[in-house]
């Protein structure tokens, strides 16, 4: 992450979504070789998601932690996507919008950090409260909707995802639930 | 499809300029470089999709009736 903070903004909250993309627009059409390409599609999605919730419990950069929940966040929302279900669908789009919104901003609180303290290591700014409090009430917003907290937007988008999960493959959306739970332990 | 991967590998251009220029610290080229790489790699895999689909259905344009008598369109589940 040497990239500045409009890079990193635009990197996530546009271009990440290049990809999913061109699946709304030119794979979901194509039903039948979405249902064969969906076995491998599920799987590589399933271990993305587990890998980067492991990696972003034990960074110490800020901007990394955001960076691979991003990672995240795109997978269940190409895994809602490919499910084929409109709950799924619709779930991925909204999870798209949602992620572009909270991505940026958590991305301009980082870099708003960095310019002023040169530094993104998260063990620094403990106590930050004290002396931002209306900057670290901002900072906790971001990261409760970055996790999908209920009352916030990207929870529309995981739960309306999970549910396209659910009615596909049971045991694939216990998987991702229990995966999601994981990946929302490194914002703690 | 091709006007997607025109502007899809357009967009690298401006993202190269803008991590290469205004990165923050000593690594910036690297993380540039990793940008490129990683975004031309993804546009070959592109490229192959493209192409398979062309020689599967013969046209580039992707329209909900000109392939509905083809293999690929299945039971369409509306949004």
């Amino acid at each position: 992450m040497e990239a500045s903070t409009v890079g990193s903004v635009i990197l996530a909250a546009l271009m990440l979504k290049l990809g999913l993309y061109g699946i709304i627009r030119f794979n979901l059409p194509l039903v039948n070789s979405l249902l064969y390409f969906q076995p491998i599609a599920y799987s590589l999605g399933i271990t993305s998601i587990f890998y980067a919730s492991l990696v972003s419990i034990r960074q110490l950069d800020m901007k990394r932690i955001v960076a691979y929940s991003s990672i995240v966040h795109m997978n269940i929302a190409m895994l809602g996507l490919l499910s084929n279900t409109s709950q799924g669908k619709m779930g991925g789009v909204v999870l798209i919008l949602s992620h572009g919104l909270v991505s940026a901003l958590l991305f301009f609180l980082i870099g708003a950090l960095y310019d002023r303290a040169q530094s993104k290591l998260i063990f620094y700014y403990s106590g930050l409260t004290a002396i931002l409090p209306t900057f670290s009430t901002c900072l906790f917003l971001g990261s409760v909707a970055n996790i999908s907290f209920p009352l916030t937007f990207s929870f529309i988008g995981e739960l309306l995802a999970f549910v396209g999960l659910f009615s596909s493959n049971s045991l694939l959306g216990i998987i991702v639930i229990m995966s999601s739970i994981l990946s929302s332990i490194s914002s703690m | 499809m091709i006007l997607f991967f025109i502007v899809f590998e357009l967009s690298l251009a401006p993202m190269f300029l803008l991590v290469c220029n205004d990165g923050s610290r000593s690594r910036k080229l690297r993380a540039g470089y990793y940008l490129a790489i990683y975004t031309l790699i993804s546009g070959i895999t592109l490229t192959l999709g493209i192409i398979s689909f062309f020689v599967e259905t013969g046209f580039f344009n992707i329209n909900y009736i000109t392939f509905l008598g083809t293999s690929l369109q299945g039971k369409q589940d509306t949004i």
